[in-house]
């Protein structure tokens, strides 16, 4: 029997014992939310409580909802963060919530700031990851978007059957340096490529949209529910430049 | 939070355990263990993506860190290798079943002179529905009645998101109807805001897509003979889900 199958097993026979093995995780949920600026830290024992009134209610639907698909940790993490999210929306007004300026951490080169980098980069590679089927075009786009030169093996990821007539255009319009391109230009050029690869017919500005609403959508994620941080098209730059760097071994 | 089964909300969204399925499967980089309509949704909604990277980066740290076997992601493995096993087990006896059939037709016609057989005939596409051809084929003359029920068994995965409307395109679906029943032609229609250019992908019941069609306008007459069956179809614009609804084929 694993931790889960006695968590479980708690679950059903003494939910009470549960919350009392469990606090730990409430207080570290807590602290980091203090951290995050979404709570104050002189609240941190009444946060507690509230969360701790709260569980106890709904012990019944987590009996009922938890079937034990995934860890019983991270589904009670979830419950704690609903919580949370209610009590920040309730004394939401009453908090100064702390509005950090992300960019100013990318200007230094501390290692403090260097790992407030390293923390927003592995967030953008979670974002990234949670596009599925879409993520090897998404990072195709986010290059075009961005300016950077793209590789054969951008190319390769995107579309495996891409014909090497198409592979070689795109290689020669955005394997170098394309600062140069408008928008325009480089839909233009890239969105027949794709619509045929994929068997589309998406228009130009159709394309161009589809890649801007992807980049306001990773924006939101970065910054998170509630807004953690101020990232923007220019720090976001900064992680997806950091993302393609050739010496990251892991992407 | 109310929901409709163990992965999905009565709104389209993923539940409290699947947020955290999908939270652990990046925790144990079992991401492609998850249920494909699991990641299907996550990768169009931004919502559950929000929920999922919030909790992910909540877990993370040594201070709540595990490493024990997974409830889910760990007997998935086990239940692929299942899976496999069962599906070799079914084609090994299919292949004696047509194997007999075979032989029985080439006696029945050494008997009968070559009379010619007609009729309705129950063709293998039940076996094979989840290709994307559809042509049936006449050479084979097996009995496909054991799988006839299964044609009409509800993916409960599917069966939760039918009739989601999940994007901000509004649409409207004019046919068919959920639940429908056709005999041959099927008309897909509905009213959109925009006139782009949509995907309509038909599936059947074991969530395989068996065709996928570009749509210009909001119209299209699906008129290619399709096995008796339960069917889901998805209109999507650039991947990202308008709605899903089902039919049946009789």
């Amino acid at each position: 029997m694993t931790d889960n199958d006695r968590e479980v097993e708690l679950l059903r026979s003494d939910p009470h014992a549960l919350l009392l093995k469990y606090q730990e995780t409430v207080r570290i949920i807590v602290k980091k939310y203090i951290e995050a600026g979404m709570f104050r830290a002189p609240d941190f024992d009444d946060i507690v409580q509230e969360i701790n009134v709260s569980l106890l209610s709904k012990i019944p639907a987590m009996q009922r909802q938890y079937n034990g698909k995934s860890l019983f940790k991270t589904y009670f993490s979830v419950i704690v963060r609903n919580i949370c999210l209610k009590a920040h929306h309730r004394g939401q007004k009453d908090i100064d919530f702390l509005q950090e300026d992300l960019s100013g951490y990318f200007v230094e080169n501390t290692h403090e700031k260097r790992s407030v980098l390293d923390h927003e980069v592995r967030r953008f590679r979670t974002v990234v990851s949670l596009y599925d089927a879409q993520r090897p075009k998404l990072l195709l786009c986010l290059k075009l978007y961005f300016r950077i030169p793209m590789t054969p093996e951008d190319i390769r990821l995107w579309y495996p059957e891409c014909s090497g007539e198409d592979q070689a255009s795109l290689t020669r319009h955005f394997g170098l340096n394309y600062d140069q391109l408008s928008d325009i230009d480089i839909y233009t050029i890239v969105t027949p490529i794709m619509n045929r690869n994929e068997k589309r017919s998406n228009s130009v500005d159709a394309m161009r949209k589809w890649t801007d609403s992807k980049v306001r959508e990773i924006i939101d994620l970065l910054n998170g529910r509630p807004k953690k941080t101020n990232h923007s098209v220019e720090t976001l730059r900064i992680l997806v430049d950091d993302f393609f760097s050739p010496f990251l071994l892991e992407r | 939070m109310p929901r409709i089964n163990n992965f999905f909300t009565d709104k389209a969204h993923l539940s409290d355990e699947a947020i955290a399925l999908y939270v652990d499967a990046l925790r144990f980089n079992k991401v492609y263990h998850l249920p494909s309509v699991i990641l299907s949704h996550v990768a169009d909604c931004r919502e559950c993506k929000m929920e999922i990277v919030e909790i992910f980066s909540l877990l993370q740290g040594p201070e709540i860190d595990g490493t024990e076997p997974h409830p889910f992601l760990d007997e998935k493995t086990a239940e692929v290798e299942m899976e496999f096993s069962i599906a070799f087990r079914v084609a090994a006896v299919l292949v004696i079943g047509i194997s007999i059939g075979l032989v029985s037709y080439y006696f029945r016609m050494l008997l009968e002179e070559h009379t010619v057989i007609s009729g309705s005939i129950d063709t293998p596409e039940y076996v094979q529905r989840g290709k994307q051809n559809f042509v049936p084929s006449d050479s084979l003359a097996v009995s496909g009645q054991e799988f006839f029920a299964e044609n009409f068994t509800v993916s409960p995965n599917l069966e939760n998101l039918v009739n989601a409307h999940s994007r901000s395109l509004s649409v409207e679906v004019l046919s068919p109807l959920n639940g429908e029943n056709f005999k041959e032609r099927i008309l897909f229609q509905w009213k959109a805001d925009a006139d782009d250019r949509l995907t309509l992908k038909i599936l059947s019941n074991n969530e395989k897509t068996l065709q996928t069609i570009s749509v210009r306008g909001s119209r299209y007459v699906f008129s290619q003979k399709i096995p008796p069956g339960l069917y889901y179809w998805k209109l999507e614009d650039n991947d990202e889900l308008l709605h899903l609804g089902k039919f049946f084929v009789k």
